[in-house]
Protein backbone atom coordinates (compact mmCIF):
# COMPACT_ATOMS: atom_id res chain seq x y z
CA UNK A 1 0.00 0.00 0.00
CA UNK A 2 1.22 3.66 -1.06
CA UNK A 3 0.29 6.93 0.25
CA UNK A 4 -0.85 9.06 -3.19
CA UNK A 5 1.47 11.51 -4.26
CA UNK A 6 1.04 15.13 -3.62
CA UNK A 7 -0.19 14.65 0.34
CA UNK A 8 2.68 16.18 2.71
CA UNK A 9 3.05 15.13 6.43
CA UNK A 10 4.57 18.11 8.50
CA UNK A 11 5.36 18.77 11.98
CA UNK A 12 3.43 22.38 12.53
CA UNK A 13 3.84 23.72 16.21
CA UNK A 14 3.78 20.43 17.83
CA UNK A 15 0.77 18.97 15.81
CA UNK A 16 1.75 16.20 13.29
CA UNK A 17 -0.50 17.48 9.92
CA UNK A 18 -1.61 15.86 6.66
CA UNK A 19 -2.65 18.23 3.74
CA UNK A 20 -3.19 17.25 0.16
CA UNK A 21 -1.59 19.26 -2.63
CA UNK A 22 -1.82 19.18 -6.89
CA UNK A 23 -3.90 16.81 -7.57
CA UNK A 24 -4.38 15.15 -4.56
CA UNK A 25 -6.34 18.25 -3.84
CA UNK A 26 -9.01 17.01 -5.69
CA UNK A 27 -10.32 14.57 -3.82
CA UNK A 28 -8.89 15.50 -0.09
CA UNK A 29 -9.23 19.31 0.94
CA UNK A 30 -9.04 19.41 4.35
CA UNK A 31 -6.57 18.92 7.10
CA UNK A 32 -5.94 15.15 8.97
CA UNK A 33 -3.67 15.28 12.57
CA UNK A 34 -1.92 12.03 13.60
CA UNK A 35 -0.73 11.09 16.96
CA UNK A 36 3.26 9.75 16.36
CA UNK A 37 2.24 6.51 16.20
CA UNK A 38 -0.45 7.57 13.04
CA UNK A 39 2.68 9.76 11.50
CA UNK A 40 5.07 6.92 11.52
CA UNK A 41 2.91 4.68 9.56
CA UNK A 42 1.77 7.17 7.12
CA UNK A 43 5.64 7.51 5.79
CA UNK A 44 6.19 4.01 6.06
CA UNK A 45 3.20 3.84 3.67
CA UNK A 46 5.62 4.80 0.66
CA UNK A 47 5.11 1.56 -1.42
CA UNK A 48 8.26 0.07 -0.39
CA UNK A 49 7.48 -1.91 3.07
CA UNK A 50 4.69 -4.50 3.19
CA UNK A 51 1.89 -4.59 5.88
CA UNK A 52 3.68 -7.26 8.01
CA UNK A 53 6.65 -5.06 7.69
CA UNK A 54 4.81 -2.14 8.84
CA UNK A 55 3.30 -3.81 11.73
CA UNK A 56 6.61 -5.21 12.74
CA UNK A 57 9.02 -2.16 12.85
CA UNK A 58 6.06 -0.60 14.95
CA UNK A 59 5.55 -2.89 17.85
CA UNK A 60 9.18 -3.32 17.85
CA UNK A 61 9.82 0.55 18.12
CA UNK A 62 6.72 1.27 20.60
CA UNK A 63 7.54 -2.06 22.23
CA UNK A 64 3.71 -3.07 21.67
CA UNK A 65 1.95 -6.48 21.16
CA UNK A 66 1.80 -7.09 17.14
CA UNK A 67 -1.99 -8.03 17.67
CA UNK A 68 -2.60 -4.75 18.81
CA UNK A 69 -0.31 -2.76 16.09
CA UNK A 70 -2.01 -5.08 13.70
CA UNK A 71 -5.52 -4.22 14.68
CA UNK A 72 -4.95 0.02 15.29
CA UNK A 73 -2.44 -0.15 11.45
CA UNK A 74 -5.79 -1.73 10.00
CA UNK A 75 -7.93 1.29 11.21
CA UNK A 76 -5.94 3.57 10.23
CA UNK A 77 -5.78 1.91 6.43
CA UNK A 78 -9.72 2.18 7.12
CA UNK A 79 -9.39 5.82 7.77
CA UNK A 80 -6.78 6.73 4.58
CA UNK A 81 -8.97 4.95 2.41
CA UNK A 82 -12.16 6.99 3.45
CA UNK A 83 -10.22 10.13 2.95
CA UNK A 84 -8.92 8.67 -0.58
CA UNK A 85 -5.33 8.88 0.45
CA UNK A 86 -4.46 5.19 -1.08
CA UNK A 87 -3.10 4.80 -3.94
CA UNK A 88 -5.10 1.65 -5.15
CA UNK B 1 0.23 45.96 -14.92
CA UNK B 2 -0.77 48.51 -12.69
CA UNK B 3 1.41 48.87 -9.39
CA UNK B 4 0.81 48.54 -5.69
CA UNK B 5 2.80 48.24 -2.32
CA UNK B 6 0.81 45.70 -0.72
CA UNK B 7 1.99 44.17 3.17
CA UNK B 8 5.71 45.99 1.82
CA UNK B 9 5.69 43.98 -1.18
CA UNK B 10 5.88 45.55 -4.55
CA UNK B 11 3.10 43.92 -6.74
CA UNK B 12 1.91 44.33 -9.83
CA UNK B 13 -1.42 43.24 -11.71
CA UNK B 14 -3.62 44.30 -14.09
CA UNK B 15 -6.80 45.86 -13.43
CA UNK B 16 -10.12 45.58 -15.31
CA UNK B 17 -13.09 45.65 -12.90
CA UNK B 18 -14.49 48.66 -11.07
CA UNK B 19 -14.24 46.46 -7.56
CA UNK B 20 -10.52 45.43 -8.21
CA UNK B 21 -9.57 49.04 -8.77
CA UNK B 22 -11.32 50.77 -6.10
CA UNK B 23 -10.23 48.22 -3.48
CA UNK B 24 -6.77 48.86 -4.78
CA UNK B 25 -6.92 52.44 -4.87
CA UNK B 26 -4.96 52.91 -1.00
CA UNK B 27 -1.77 50.60 -2.28
CA UNK B 28 -0.95 52.29 -5.45
CA UNK B 29 2.44 53.09 -5.48
CA UNK B 30 5.35 54.08 -7.87
CA UNK B 31 8.98 51.75 -8.67
CA UNK B 32 10.71 51.06 -11.23
CA UNK B 33 9.72 47.59 -13.15
CA UNK B 34 13.02 45.65 -12.18
CA UNK B 35 11.85 46.49 -8.46
CA UNK B 36 8.64 44.47 -8.82
CA UNK B 37 8.57 41.76 -6.25
CA UNK B 38 5.38 39.74 -7.30
CA UNK B 39 3.98 39.60 -10.97
CA UNK B 40 0.33 38.81 -11.03
CA UNK B 41 -0.78 37.93 -14.86
CA UNK B 42 -4.25 36.67 -14.16
CA UNK B 43 -5.64 35.78 -17.48
CA UNK B 44 -9.40 36.72 -18.72
CA UNK B 45 -10.09 32.82 -19.45
CA UNK B 46 -9.32 32.19 -16.09
CA UNK B 47 -11.79 34.23 -14.63
CA UNK B 48 -14.01 33.44 -17.25
CA UNK B 49 -13.92 30.05 -15.97
CA UNK B 50 -14.72 30.60 -12.65
CA UNK B 51 -17.58 32.90 -13.29
CA UNK B 52 -18.72 29.86 -15.12
CA UNK B 53 -18.40 27.69 -12.15
CA UNK B 54 -19.91 30.37 -9.83
CA UNK B 55 -22.00 32.40 -11.77
CA UNK B 56 -23.94 34.04 -8.64
CA UNK B 57 -20.51 36.32 -8.81
CA UNK B 58 -19.85 38.88 -11.04
CA UNK B 59 -16.99 38.92 -13.73
CA UNK B 60 -15.52 41.92 -11.54
CA UNK B 61 -15.93 40.00 -7.81
CA UNK B 62 -14.39 37.16 -9.31
CA UNK B 63 -11.69 39.30 -10.76
CA UNK B 64 -11.27 40.74 -7.59
CA UNK B 65 -11.23 37.55 -5.63
CA UNK B 66 -8.84 35.39 -7.68
CA UNK B 67 -6.14 38.18 -7.99
CA UNK B 68 -6.92 38.24 -3.88
CA UNK B 69 -6.20 34.69 -4.07
CA UNK B 70 -2.75 34.56 -6.42
CA UNK B 71 -1.46 37.28 -4.14
CA UNK B 72 -1.73 35.50 -0.91
CA UNK B 73 -0.49 32.41 -2.87
CA UNK B 74 2.39 34.35 -3.62
CA UNK B 75 2.99 35.90 -0.41
CA UNK B 76 4.01 32.44 1.25
CA UNK B 77 6.98 33.54 -0.96
CA UNK B 78 8.05 35.95 1.19
CA UNK B 79 7.47 33.68 4.51
CA UNK B 80 4.32 35.54 5.33
CA UNK B 81 0.26 34.07 4.62
CA UNK B 82 -2.90 34.87 4.79
CA UNK B 83 -5.50 34.35 7.60
CA UNK B 84 -8.81 34.16 7.35
CA UNK B 85 -9.66 36.49 10.20
CA UNK B 86 -10.89 39.82 11.18
CA UNK B 87 -8.55 41.81 12.49
CA UNK B 88 -8.09 44.94 14.51
CA UNK B 89 -6.06 47.55 15.98
CA UNK B 90 -6.04 48.60 19.44
CA UNK B 91 -3.42 50.93 21.00
CA UNK B 92 -0.76 50.03 18.26
CA UNK B 93 -1.32 46.45 18.28
CA UNK B 94 -3.14 44.08 16.01
CA UNK B 95 -5.64 41.43 17.48
CA UNK B 96 -6.62 38.61 14.67
CA UNK B 97 -9.64 36.81 15.30
CA UNK B 98 -10.22 33.52 12.72
CA UNK B 99 -13.30 31.75 12.31
CA UNK B 100 -15.67 29.96 9.99
CA UNK B 101 -17.48 32.26 8.12
CA UNK B 102 -20.80 32.64 9.29
CA UNK B 103 -18.99 32.51 13.05
CA UNK B 104 -19.47 36.20 13.98
CA UNK B 105 -15.47 37.56 13.22
CA UNK B 106 -16.50 40.66 11.80
CA UNK B 107 -19.60 40.94 14.24
CA UNK B 108 -17.13 40.76 17.35
CA UNK B 109 -14.35 43.39 15.96
CA UNK B 110 -17.17 45.42 15.10
CA UNK B 111 -17.61 45.47 19.13
CA UNK B 112 -14.72 46.22 19.34
CA UNK B 113 -14.88 48.99 17.41
CA UNK B 114 -18.04 50.47 19.66
CA UNK B 115 -16.71 49.45 22.84
CA UNK B 116 -12.79 50.10 23.19
CA UNK B 117 -10.82 52.95 22.78
CA UNK B 118 -8.31 53.63 19.94
CA UNK B 119 -9.57 51.02 17.69
CA UNK B 120 -10.27 50.42 13.97
CA UNK B 121 -10.26 47.74 11.49
CA UNK B 122 -6.78 46.39 10.04
CA UNK B 123 -8.24 43.94 7.42
CA UNK B 124 -11.73 42.58 8.24
CA UNK B 125 -11.58 39.48 6.49
CA UNK B 126 -8.29 38.26 4.94
CA UNK B 127 -5.27 40.41 6.59
CA UNK B 128 -1.67 39.26 5.45
CA UNK B 129 0.58 38.16 7.85
CA UNK B 130 4.19 38.91 7.40
CA UNK B 131 7.53 38.37 9.73
CA UNK B 132 10.13 40.48 9.33
CA UNK B 133 13.61 40.53 12.29
CA UNK B 134 11.29 38.05 14.14
CA UNK B 135 8.66 39.91 14.67
CA UNK B 136 4.75 39.06 13.08
CA UNK B 137 2.88 41.52 11.53
CA UNK B 138 -0.92 42.11 10.33
CA UNK B 139 -0.93 44.04 7.31
CA UNK B 140 -4.63 45.48 5.76
CA UNK B 141 -4.65 44.47 1.87
CA UNK B 142 -6.88 45.64 -0.76
CA UNK B 143 -8.44 41.86 -0.26
CA UNK B 144 -10.54 41.94 2.84
CA UNK B 145 -14.09 39.82 1.22
CA UNK B 146 -17.18 41.15 1.40
CA UNK B 147 -16.75 44.71 2.99
CA UNK B 148 -13.97 47.21 1.72
CA UNK B 149 -13.01 47.68 5.21
CA UNK B 150 -9.28 47.82 5.08
CA UNK B 151 -6.22 49.83 5.66
CA UNK B 152 -2.84 49.95 4.04
CA UNK B 153 -0.68 49.40 7.58
CA UNK B 154 1.31 46.95 8.85
CA UNK B 155 0.93 46.77 12.94
CA UNK B 156 3.14 44.38 14.94
CA UNK B 157 0.91 41.47 16.18
CA UNK B 158 -0.40 40.87 19.61
CA UNK B 159 -2.73 37.66 19.28
CA UNK B 160 -3.93 35.41 16.99
CA UNK B 161 -7.73 34.42 18.66
CA UNK B 162 -9.99 31.56 17.39
CA UNK B 163 -13.74 32.36 17.59
CA UNK B 164 -16.82 30.09 19.04
CA UNK B 165 -20.04 30.81 19.34
CA UNK B 166 -20.40 30.50 23.10
CA UNK B 167 -23.58 31.77 26.04
CA UNK B 168 -20.38 32.87 27.88
CA UNK B 169 -18.09 34.98 27.34
CA UNK B 170 -14.59 32.82 28.18
CA UNK B 171 -11.25 33.08 27.03
CA UNK B 172 -8.78 30.26 27.03
CA UNK B 173 -4.65 30.00 25.95
CA UNK B 174 -4.50 27.45 22.93
CA UNK B 175 -1.72 25.01 22.58
CA UNK B 176 -0.16 25.54 19.32
CA UNK B 177 -0.62 22.23 18.29
CA UNK B 178 -4.54 22.23 18.69
CA UNK B 179 -4.25 25.96 16.62
CA UNK B 180 -2.69 24.54 13.59
CA UNK B 181 -5.35 22.44 12.20
CA UNK B 182 -7.76 25.48 13.46
CA UNK B 183 -5.69 27.85 11.17
CA UNK B 184 -5.24 25.31 7.95
CA UNK B 185 -8.89 25.46 7.74
CA UNK B 186 -8.39 29.50 7.90
CA UNK B 187 -5.61 30.04 4.96
CA UNK B 188 -5.36 29.00 1.33
CA UNK B 189 -3.27 25.47 0.74
CA UNK B 190 -1.71 26.11 -2.11
CA UNK B 191 -1.31 23.41 -4.85
CA UNK B 192 2.04 23.46 -5.45
CA UNK B 193 4.06 21.51 -3.05
CA UNK B 194 6.96 22.93 -2.51
CA UNK B 195 4.70 26.75 -1.44
CA UNK B 196 2.51 24.07 0.26
CA UNK B 197 5.61 23.15 2.70
CA UNK B 198 6.81 26.89 2.68
CA UNK B 199 3.07 27.60 4.13
CA UNK B 200 2.96 25.26 6.93
CA UNK B 201 6.85 26.29 8.23
CA UNK B 202 5.58 29.83 8.00
CA UNK B 203 2.31 28.86 10.12
CA UNK B 204 5.15 26.88 12.32
CA UNK B 205 6.28 29.84 13.19
CA UNK B 206 3.59 31.87 13.64
CA UNK B 207 2.00 29.44 15.87
CA UNK B 208 5.47 29.43 18.24
CA UNK B 209 5.84 32.84 18.30
CA UNK B 210 2.34 34.09 18.75
CA UNK B 211 0.36 34.15 21.81
CA UNK B 212 -3.15 31.72 20.46
CA UNK B 213 -6.63 31.57 21.80
CA UNK B 214 -9.71 30.19 22.06
CA UNK B 215 -12.64 32.63 22.49
CA UNK B 216 -16.30 31.36 22.71
CA UNK B 217 -18.43 34.11 22.86
CA UNK B 218 -22.05 35.51 22.28
CA UNK B 219 -22.86 38.68 20.15
CA UNK B 220 -23.19 41.42 23.39
CA UNK B 221 -21.27 44.33 24.36
CA UNK B 222 -19.99 42.43 27.20
CA UNK B 223 -17.74 39.54 24.47
CA UNK B 224 -15.41 42.69 23.18
CA UNK B 225 -14.38 44.21 26.79
CA UNK B 226 -13.86 40.50 28.50
CA UNK B 227 -12.35 39.38 25.15
CA UNK B 228 -9.91 42.23 24.99
CA UNK B 229 -8.85 41.96 29.00
CA UNK B 230 -8.86 38.41 28.84
CA UNK B 231 -6.50 38.50 25.91
CA UNK B 232 -4.43 40.50 27.83
CA UNK B 233 -4.73 39.44 31.38
CA UNK B 234 -3.58 35.90 29.59
CA UNK B 235 -0.35 37.50 27.79
CA UNK B 236 0.52 39.22 31.16
CA UNK B 237 1.21 36.13 32.87
CA UNK B 238 3.08 34.56 30.77
CA UNK B 239 5.35 37.31 30.04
Amino acid sequence: MKIKDGFILKDVAGSKIVIATGDAKLSFNGVITFNSVGAEIFNLLDGTNTDEEIIKKIASDYNVDTAIVERDFYALVEKLKAHKMLDD
Amino acid sequence: MEKFIIAGIKTEYRIRGELLRSRSENYRADFDDSETQIALNIRDEYIDKKKEKISYLSWDEHEYMWTGEAFYNELIKFGGMMLHSSCIEKDGFAYLFSARSGTGKSTHTHLWLENLDNTRIINDDKPALIRENGVWYACGTPFSGKTDENINVKVPVRAITFLFRGEQNTVKKLDASLAAPLALEQTINPYDKDLAINMLDSLDLLLREVPVFALHCNMEKDAAITAYNEIERLINIED
